[in-house]
C-alpha cells in the first residue's frame, strides 16, 4: 500500500492520486529532433529515486511534486 | 471447534497431525458454507453448520451475506500476537498501540508498505496504519514427516496439553521427541516406529519435535519498520531431512515428488516451491517450510532461505478480500430521473449514466432532423478560466488561434499532446478579455483539469481555473424549430452560429452556446445544476406542440456520423494526428508555439500512412470495428457505422492504410464500400448555420 | 437528511483568498490555496481575475460529529481531523467538515445517489 502526502490535504492512499511523469531527457542526446522524440516516447523507468508529479484526484485536485524511491515506494 | 469435534471422536479432516495452533491444514472444515476454515481458530457456537471439506470445496451459497466490513484504524505501534512477549511489547511501546490476539480470533494476514497491517477479526476486517509493527507470533511446533503422518490420533505436544486440559482422555498416548520412521495403522494410528527403530503400539501419539518461528509476517515485512520479539525471533534450526512420506499436506507433495523435481533441475527453494506447489496451500508453509529447507540443505544447498512470504498468510473469503473496496462510481446528471420518467434505457458511458434510447427511437432521430429535440449534454467537460495570462496559456494549449477570438465568439478546437496526437476536442468561448469558458468531451473531462493545471504550472502562468463539469448542467436544444422553442422560453436574440450569449430561458440563467454536432441548428444551454430539472420540464412542455422528443446517445451517434463528426477515442486512435484525421486546418502551424507543434512539424514531413475517411455502402451497417478489405487484403477498419435514415444508405468512418494509393475496390462485410467525402449530410452546413 | 447546498465557489489569488471577507455566519471551506467553497453568505475577494460563481453542484448531509466519525471508520482510509478533510470516502471524492453538531459530508450532486447507497 503506497501512501502519498498531499501538501494540501494530508496523507492518503495512492488510489486517491493520479500519476504524472516528468520527462527526463538524457544529456547525451543533443540533436533537437532526437530530444523531442525522446521526450515524447521514451520512458526512463528509473530504478531508485524518481521525481514525479501526482494529482490529488479525490481531494483538492491540485498537482504536487514528490521524490519517490521506486525500489521501496518510500517518499524521500 | 476442533476441540469440540475431537471430543466427539471426530477428526476434523479425517486424519493428520493436529496442532491446534493454526499452523497446519489438518483441521480445516467448511463452516456455514465457507471452506478452508481452521476449526482450531474458530469458537464453537450453537447452530454453526460444520461440514468436512472436500477436495473441491463448494462456493458459498448466495443466500449468505458475503460482504465484510473494513475498518481503518491508526496507531503508533501494532503488536501481532498476545503471548507473553506480545503483551510485554504492547505494554512497553510508546504511543498508541493496537494489538491482535489470535486467541480472540484476530489474525494479522497481511503486512504492507506504510506499514499497514491488515487483520481478520470476528468483527470484520481491520486495516491499521502505523509507524512500527511488532511481530510476536510465537513459534509453531514441528510436524512429523514420514509415512503414516496422515493417520488420525497424532497430536503435537501443545495440542495434547490443550485437549487434556479440556478434559479429553487421550488414552494410552505415547510421546516421541524425534521424527519417527513411520506411523502404522489404518485410519487411526496403531503404532509408531521411532527413529531408533522401536515399534511402540499406541492409539494416540504425541509428537514433541521442537519449535520453528512463525516467520511469515516478518518475512512479508522486509524493508518495513518491523521488529520481532519472543519465540518468533528464534533462530530456526533444521529438522532431520525428510526421507519418505508427505512433506506438504496441503498440496499433497511427497518426498519422492521433491526428488523428481530436484532431478529435473529445480534446485533452489523458490523453484522447488513453484515446481511442486509445496508451501502454496492452506498453511502457506506452516508445515513444510522447515522440512523443505532441511531437504535442500541435505542436498548440499548452503543455508537455504525460506521462500518469499506474500499476503495473505491465511485463507480469506472473497468478501474479506474485497472489504473496503468500492466499485468506481458512476455519475448521474441532474436529469437522471427525468430520463427514467421518460422511459429511457440508461447506460454507463465514460464516468456517467446516460440515456441510450427513449421508447421511440424513430421519434428521437426525426425530431432532430425535422422538428426539435432535447439532449442531455450535462456530461460535457466544462471549465471557467481567467487571469492575466489566460490568453498566453490557451495559445499554448490549443493548436488553433485563441487571441483573435472576440467576446461572445466560440471556436471549435482540438487538444493535442506533445506527440501531436489528438487528446480531446471541444469549444473555446471567450467571455471577456481575460475570461474564457471551455468545453471538453464527456470522456476528456476527467483529465482536462489535470491537463490544463499541469501546463499552467509548467509555464508558470497566472491563471484561475475552475472545473464546472459537475456544477453545471447542459441541455442541447436542436432541430429546425430550436429557435422557436428558445423564443417561447423568452430568448428573442439567440446567438449566431459560433457565438454564445448569456440569457434567461424560462427564467433559468443560461449560457447559450451555438455550434452543432447533430447537423441541425443547435443551442447548448449551460445552466446551474440545481435548475436542470426545471429547465428540462419547461422546454419539454413548451416543445410538445412543436413535436419535440428527446434524443439519447444512440440517436446522437447516428446524427453526428451523418455529419462526419469524429468522436475522440471512438474514431480517433492513440496516435491520431490532425493530418491523419483530415483536420489539418485545426492546427495552425504558423503560430509561434503550442503543445504538439514540434511533433506535427516533424510528422508532417513523413508519408501519410493512414487516414480516417468517410465511407458509404448499401444495406445495413456492418459491425463497428469491421475490417475493410481490398480484395483479400485487409487495408483498414470501420470505427463508426450507422444506417442513415435521411440518406437511406449506410455511412461510416474508418481508417485506411496507405498501401492502396486509391481507395478502390474496397469491401466490408462482403459488400462493396465506396469512399465518400464527409459530411455525408448537408455538406455545406447550411442547416446548422440556418 | 440530504440537502442541496447553495454555495459560492471562489477561485482567487491565494493572498486575496487569505484576506477574503465573508458575511457573518458564513462557512468558508478552503479547498486549496486558491480555492474556497463558501456556504450561506456573501463573499468579497480582492482579485480582479477571481472566479466567483454560484455553485449548486454539491449536496450535503448533516451529522453529529460522533456519529459521523464512527461511520467514517468504515468508509475512509485516512485520519479525520477537525475542520475540512478532503479525500476518498466509500470510493467517492468527498469533503468532510468536522465541527461538532454542525459536521457535514459534502459530495458532488452527480454522486449523491451513489453516495447515499454506499453510506450506511
Ligand atoms: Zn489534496
Amino acid at each position: 500500500m503506497l501512501y502519498l502526502t498531499c501538501p494540501n490535504c494530508g496523507r492518503r492512499t495512492v488510489e486517491e492520486f493520479r500519476y504524472g511523469e516528468i520527462p527526463t531527457i538524457p544529456e547525451s542526446i543533443t540533436d533537437p529532433d532526437a530530444r523531442d522524440l525522446d521526450r515524447g516516447f521514451m520512458r526512463t523507468n528509473p530504478f531508485g529515486p524518481s521525481v514525479e508529479r501526482w494529482f490529488h484526484d479525490y481531494g483538492c485536485r491540485r498537482w504536487f511534486t514528490v521524490t519517490r524511491d521506486t525500489t521501496t515506494d518510500e517518499v524521500l | 471447534m476442533a476441540v469440540a469435534l475431537l471430543r466427539q471422536g471426530i477428526h476434523p479432516r479425517g486424519g493428520g497431525c493436529i496442532c491446534l495452533g493454526g499452523d497446519c491444514p489438518n483441521c480445516v472444515v467448511e463452516v456455514d458454507g465457507v471452506a478452508y476454515v481452521r476449526s482450531c481458530q474458530v469458537a464453537a457456537r450453537p447452530a454453526l453448520e460444520v461440514a468436512r471439506q472436500t477436495d473441491t470445496p463448494r462456493l458459498p451459497d448466495e443466500s449468505r451475506p458475503l460482504e465484510t466490513e473494513l475498518r481503518t484504524a491508526f496507531a503508533d505501534v501494532v503488536v501481532v500476537g498476545q503471548g507473553e512477549s506480545g503483551l510485554a511489547a504492547a505494554r512497553d511501546a510508546d504511543g498508541t498501540v493496537i494489538s491482535f490476539d489470535a486467541h480472540r480470533g484476530e489474525e494479522a494476514i497481511g503486512l504492507y508498505a506504510g506499514p499497514t497491517v491488515v487483520a481478520k477479526t470476528p468483527a470484520g476486517m481491520v486495516s491499521v496504519q502505523c509507524s512500527r509493527v511488532v511481530v510476536a507470533t510465537g513459534a509453531a511446533e514441528e510436524q512429523p514427516i514420514c509415512p503414516g503422518s496422515e493417520l488420525d490420533g497424532i497430536f503435537t505436544k501443545r495440542a495434547a496439553e490443550s485437549l487434556r486440559a479440556a478434559g479429553i482422555d487421550l488414552g494410552d498416548a505415547v510421546t516421541i521427541d524425534e521424527q519417527p520412521q513411520r506411523f502404522e495403522g489404518s485410519g487411526r494410528v496403531e503404532a509408531v516406529v521411532t527413529a531408533a527403530g522401536d515399534r511402540i503400539a499406541a492409539s494416540t501419539v504425541v509428537v514433541d519435535l521442537g519449535l520453528h518461528p512463525r516467520s511469515g509476517l516478518l518475512r512479508m515485512g522486509q524493508g518495513l519498520e518491523v521488529e520481532v520479539v519472543g519465540d518468533a525471533a528464534l533462530t530456526d534450526s533444521l529438522p532431520p531431512p525428510p526421507t519418505e512420506g508427505v512433506v506438504c499436506p496441503c498440496s499433497d507433495v511427497t518426498v519422492s515428488d521433491l526428488e523428481a523435481v530436484w532431478d529435473r533441475g529445480f534446485r533452489e527453494m523458490e523453484l522447488l516451491k513453484r515446481a511442486t506447489l509445496a508451501g502454496t496451500g492452506t498453511c502457506q508453509g506452516g508445515v513444510c517450510l522447515p522440512h523443505l529447507r532441511s531437504y535442500l540443505a541435505a542436498k548440499g544447498v548452503s543455508t537455504p532461505a525460506p521462500f518469499t512470504a506474500r499476503p495473505l498468510t491465511r485463507q480469506a473469503t472473497i468478501g474479506e478480500v474485497a472489504a473496503g473496496y468500492d466499485l468506481p462510481p458512476f455519475r448521474r446528471t441532474a436529469l437522471h430521473d427525468e430520463h427514467l420518467r421518460l422511459g429511457a434505457t440508461m447506460d454507463r458511458f465514460g464516468a456517467w449514466w446516460r440515456p441510450w434510447r427513449y421508447p421511440d427511437p424513430e421519434a428521437e432521430y426525426w425530431s432532430v432532423r425535422e422538428r426539435v429535440s432535447l439532449g442531455d449534454v450535462s456530461t460535457l467537460g466544462k471549465m471557467e478560466i481567467s487571469g492575466p495570462d489566460v490568453v498566453a496559456l490557451l495559445e499554448k494549449l490549443y493548436p488553433c488561434r485563441v487571441a483573435d477570438l472576440k467576446d461572445g465568439q466560440v471556436r471549435y478546437a482540438l487538444l493535442l499532446d506533445e506527440r501531436g496526437y489528438v487528446l480531446d476536442d471541444g469549444l473555446i468561448c471567450r467571455l471577456s478579455e481575460h475570461r474564457f469558458y471551455l468545453t471538453f468531451t464527456s470522456g476528456g473531462a476527467s483529465f482536462a483539469e489535470m491537463w490544463v493545471r499541469d501546463w499552467a504550472e509548467t509555464f508558470d502562468l497566472d491563471v484561475r481555473i475552475l472545473d464546472r463539469t459537475m456544477s453545471l448542467g447542459a441541455i442541447n436544444v436542436t432541430g429546425p424549430l430550436a429557435r422557436e422553442l428558445l423564443r417561447r422560453g423568452g430568448v428573442d436574440s439567440p446567438p449566431a452560429y459560433l457565438a454564445h450569449v448569456d440569457a434567461a430561458v424560462f427564467g433559468v440563467e443560461c449560457r447559450i452556446v451555438r455550434l452543432s454536432f447533430t447537423g441541425e441548428v443547435s443551442f447548448e444551454l449551460h445552466h446551474p445544476f440545481s435548475d436542470s430539472v426545471e429547465l428540462w420540464r419547461r422546454l419539454e412542455e413548451a416543445g410538445a406542440d412543436l413535436g419535440s422528443y428527446p434524443h439519447g446517445l444512440d440517436a446522437l451517434f447516428t446524427l453526428r456520423l451523418e455529419k462526419g463528426h469524429f468522436i475522440v477515442g471512438m474514431d480517433s486512435e492513440y496516435d491520431s494526428t490532425p493530418r491523419r484525421l483530415g483536420l489539418e486546418w485545426a492546427a495552425r502551424l504558423s503560430k509561434p508555439d503550442f503543445v504538439g507543434k514540434q511533433a506535427l512539424l516533424r510528422t508532417n514531413r513523413l508519408p501519410l500512412n493512414k487516414r480516417l475517411l468517410g465511407w458509404e455502402m448499401d444495406g445495413p451497417a456492418p459491425i463497428e470495428g469491421a475490417i475493410l478489405w481490398q480484395v483479400a487484403t485487409p487495408v483498414g477498419q470501420v470505427t463508426s457505422a450507422r444506417y442513415s435514415p435521411v440518406l437511406a444508405k449506410t455511412v461510416m468512418l474508418g481508417w485506411l492504410r496507405s498501401d492502396p494509393a486509391e481507395p478502390e475496390g474496397i469491401s466490408c462485410d462482403g459488400r462493396p464500400v465506396r469512399h465518400a467525402s464527409h459530411p455525408f449530410y448537408d455538406p455545406d452546413g447550411a442547416r446548422a448555420r440556418a | 437528511m440530504l440537502e442541496p447546498l447553495e454555495a459560492t465557489r471562489v477561485i482567487a489569488r491565494p493572498a486575496a483568498l487569505d484576506a477574503v471577507r465573508v458575511s457573518p455566519g458564513t462557512l468558508l471551506m478552503r479547498l486549496a490555496l486558491d480555492d474556497a467553497l463558501v456556504i450561506g453568505g456573501d463573499v468579497q475577494v480582492d482579485d480582479p481575475f477571481a472566479i466567483v460563481v454560484p455553485d449548486s453542484g454539491w449536496v450535503a448531509w448533516r451529522f453529529g460529529e460522533d456519529q459521523l466519525r464512527e461511520a467514517l471508520v468504515r468508509l475512509c482510509a485516512f485520519e479525520i481531523h477537525a475542520g475540512l478533510n478532503q479525500g476518498m470516502v466509500a470510493g467517492l471524492p468527498a469533503k468532510i467538515w468536522i465541527d461538532g453538531d454542525r459536521s457535514l459530508v459534502i459530495v458532488a450532486a452527480a454522486y449523491a445517489a451513489e453516495f447515499e447507497e454506499r453510506f450506511r
